[in-house]
């Protein structure tokens, strides 16, 4: 059995027991939330889900949500399977996963071995961003001590796995993405909670989740690791406004197993947009695009200069207040720029016209986050 | 701006309330709703995420809670934009203006008493904290006025 975070020789301030108030508080908190809309499916399942994907060719995107038979995804095409078939062969002979002394460094290091033999899979075929493009870039997951609960304002702290990108490699001090301006590297972006059952992983894994969202209000999904320590079994969990979505137990030590583990990661991977990462195209936690016309073709960047109203949760609404403060382009009394629109634009605007951003403007809106890793 | 994920019995219900009441009662001016599209213009939603109605036994997680809800949790991104936060009353330019203002913030004070309008009510009450009340600032808004045809549509308030 993975020993303890004490016994990997990690801080263990935390108080991972459930003695501690804070933190029952948020596990009930997160289960009240969530409540009974927890759903798991298949890994491939999972995997369509987090590919990145884009509609068929004769699907027209509408007011009409499109559904999962609609899209083309990545993971279905033939060079992805050739990439996985790579992956398994340099995982299964990953000796260091059945050692008995498997503890939370071995599975940080195993999870980074991971996505680097994905992206040295991925370089071998065509057809996927370079690596430079890619979201993982210079991935990895090491074990620091991140707060118990940051969105409570904890200052206790706890050992986690975490993976994410730029790490500075000085200091033990993680944060939630908004590292202080002295130490930017060291954002979190991707929890691993290790626990020794699925429901203490599980509820441990939604306060990170909220802390994510609370970073970046507007984002569409979040996605966490939770690993099993007596089954040995990985899940990534998708939290997203409707509930949590997980896919099925994947074991470390089975052959079987570490096929999955290696779909799912090639999937995380082959990421290269904000969107595949469950960011929202148009708008991050500093800056928004907004319809400039009823068309959906031109629109104004604007600020977000303050939150007025927030009401965190992990599921529902997550209503958002905030001031706008325009970048470019005004109407001459200072107004937003489609104030003059016609009724009929505004009425295209109700039903959900499309707003296409950009490339180079959402490069730049989302360089400039500072929540965005 | 306001964002929020409401879910798919309520879409655009919303929308169609804001318009209605676009600076009448308190509230503060509308402007626009629209929902938040993708990189493929494919409308927001967490509907990948979701079984099927008819599969919900099949793919629930008993991890929180053995029994399964009655149907999955959809919902879509949906952005609102109004327009001015608003004024001090002392910012008034005509006894008209201040007691328009004035007869606004009763009805809207009533109104929010009984919990309608929300949050954009909330917003305008939040500013009240600073300042006396929520008064709707210079430029063109849009009015409706029952008793003359005339009178519908846009207002410059500051000129009244």
């Amino acid at each position: 059995m993975m020993p303890t975070s004490s016994s990997c020789g990690c801080s263990d301030r935390d108080d991972s027991s459930d003695s501690s108030p804070i933190q029952s508080e948020s596990k009930n908190d997160a289960m009240y939330e969530i409540a009974n809309h927890t759903w798991q499916f298949p890994s491939l399942e999972i995997a369509r889900m987090l590919s990145p994907k884009k509609p068929k060719p004769h699907i027209e995107p509408t007011v009409e949500l499109l559904l999962q038979h609609q899209y083309d995804y990545v993971v279905d095409k033939p060079a992805f399977q050739n990439a996985l078939e790579d992956v398994v062969t340099r995982l299964v002979n990953d000796a260091s996963l059945t050692s008995q002394s498997f503890n939370l460094h071995d599975l940080a290091a195993f999870l980074t071995r991971c996505v680097e033999a994905c992206h040295d899979a991925l370089d071998n075929q065509r057809d996927f961003p370079l690596r430079q493009d890619r979201w993982c870039r210079n991935f990895q997951f090491t074990v620091r001590d991140v707060p118990v609960d940051r969105f409570r304002k904890s200052v206790r702290r706890k050992s986690l796995i975490i993976g994410g990108r730029r790490f500075s490699g000085g200091g033990d001090e993680m944060f939630y993405g908004d590292s202080p301006e002295d130490r930017p590297a060291n954002r979190l972006t991707l929890p691993v909670e290790a626990e020794g059952s699925w429901q203490e992983t599980t509820s441990r894994a939604c306060g990170d989740a909220r802390c994510l969202f609370d970073l970046n209000k507007i984002r569409s999904s979040v996605l966490i690791l939770a690993f099993n320590r007596d089954e040995r079994a990985l899940r990534f969990l998708i939290f997203h406004h409707g509930g949590l979505t997980a896919s099925e137990p994947c074991n470390v030590t089975t052959p079987g197993g570490l096929r999955e583990i290696a779909r799912l990661f090639l999937v995380l991977t082959s990421w290269s947009t904000p969107g595949d990462a469950g960011f929202v195209p148009s708008c991050t936690d500093a800056m928004c695009a907004l319809p400039a016309d009823g068309l959906g073709k031109d629109y104004a960047l604007a600020a977000l200069d303050g939150v007025l109203s927030w009401s965190p949760r992990l599921r529902g609404r997550m209503t958002l207040v905030s001031h706008l403060r325009l970048l470019q382009g005004s109407s001459e009394k200072g107004g937003l720029p489609w104030a003059k629109c016609s009724d009929d634009a505004l009425t295209l605007l109700q039903i959900g016209r499309p707003l296409v951003v950009h490339n180079t403007v959402k490069s730049t809106m989302f360089s400039q986050s500072k929540s965005f890793a | 701006m306001k964002t929020s994920w409401p879910d798919t019995s309520h879409r655009g219900k919303e929308a169609a309330m804001y318009h209605a009441s676009s600076g009448l009662f308190g509230t503060v001016p509308y402007i626009c709703s629209y929902e938040g599209v993708g990189e493929h213009r494919q409308v927001i939603s967490n509907i990948l995420f979701l079984p099927r109605d008819g599969d919900i036994a099949k793919y629930h997680w008993p991890i929180f809670s053995s029994d399964p809800p009655e149907k999955p949790d959809l919902r879509t991104l949906w952005f609102t934009i109004c327009g001015v936060e608003g004024q001090s009353l002392v910012e008034a330019t005509s006894p008209r203006q201040l007691s328009r203002a004035w007869v606004h913030f009763v009805l809207g004070a009533s109104v929010g008493a009984l919990r309608c309008f929300l949050p954009l009510i909330y917003v305008s009450h939040r500013v009240a904290v600073d300042v006396p009340v929520w008064v709707p600032a210079g430029g063109r808004q849009h009015w409706k006025c029952s008793h003359d045809d005339k009178c519908c549509g846009e207002e410059d308030i500051r000129d009244t």
